[in-house]
């Protein structure tokens, strides 16, 4: 049996939607976490059975966490996740991501582009023992992810 | 009657860019395609749903191939929803 052919995700496209457009941002992001969607589950137990009867119900939402480099100036669009971080009631952002890269026949996968919402930043801090580059993280509340081809 | 023709002149112009073609340079019309299956162009980055017109002449023919054969696009009449052109920049690596 043939392997399969392997990808990386070192040319891993990654996006963001504020409103109706995408927006690249791969020179600024560093990490999506791979969000685990679970559906949610029921369980009884009857006299007389020794295993429980089992349930499963509606997707649950999922969280997608993302990481990226921080750069002073208003033009790092930490500023921008930061901006609608502190809309009143929540700010609408979408993320995609594309693990093979953004080209034809590829795949990438989005949050729901009018319900996720950003629910969690992290700002970049410091610490003087330490060399690593400055990051900060943010955290898409999503009911559903997508896939959808390069075309 | 040549002021009526002065004033008449600019108001034509217009007239002729409304009806937006896609076309090619020498005036054919390209083929747009009907998406089936949620799609991102590459060429405006932008994601389209099923049931949405494309332009895809940013594609090589045997890539519209490929598709038609995966049912992600067919073949269809409509104005496109999308603005052709070349492929987008964002895939540095890839």
């Amino acid at each position: 049996m043939a392997l399969p052919a392997g990808m990386s995700s070192c040319a891993m496209c990654v996006d963001y939607m504020i409103g109706t457009a995408w927006v690249t941002v791969l020179d600024n992001l560093s990490v999506i976490e791979p969000p685990t969607q679970t559906r949610m589950t029921g369980e009884g137990y009857v006299f007389g059975e020794d295993i429980a009867l089992t349930t499963v119900g509606k997707r649950e939402p999922v969280e997608v966490t993302a990481r990226g480099i921080w750069a002073e100036g208003t033009a790092d669009p930490f500023y921008i996740f930061m901006t609608t971080f502190e809309t009143a009631c929540g700010g609408k952002l979408a993320l995609r991501w594309s693990p093979a890269g953004c080209v034809t026949t590829h795949d990438s996968f989005f949050t729901s582009t009018t319900v996720s919402e950003l629910i969690s930043l992290t700002y970049p801090g410091g610490d003087a023992a330490s060399a690593d580059v400055l990051m900060y993280e943010l955290v898409v509340r999503t009911p559903s992810i997508t896939r959808a081809a390069w075309a | 009657m040549s002021e009526e023709t002065k004033e008449a002149q600019p108001t034509e112009e217009p007239q002729e860019e409304k009806p937006k073609k896609v076309g090619l340079q020498d005036g054919r019309q390209t083929p747009v395609y009907r998406v089936l299956q949620m799609v991102n162009l590459t060429s405006d980055h932008q994601t389209y749903r099923p049931g949405q017109i494309v332009d895809l002449s940013h594609l090589p023919q045997e890539s519209i191939r490929y598709f038609l054969d995966r049912h992600i696009f067919e073949t269809a009449d409509g104005e496109p929803a999308n603005v052709p052109g070349n492929p987008a920049e964002p895939c540095k690596n890839c």
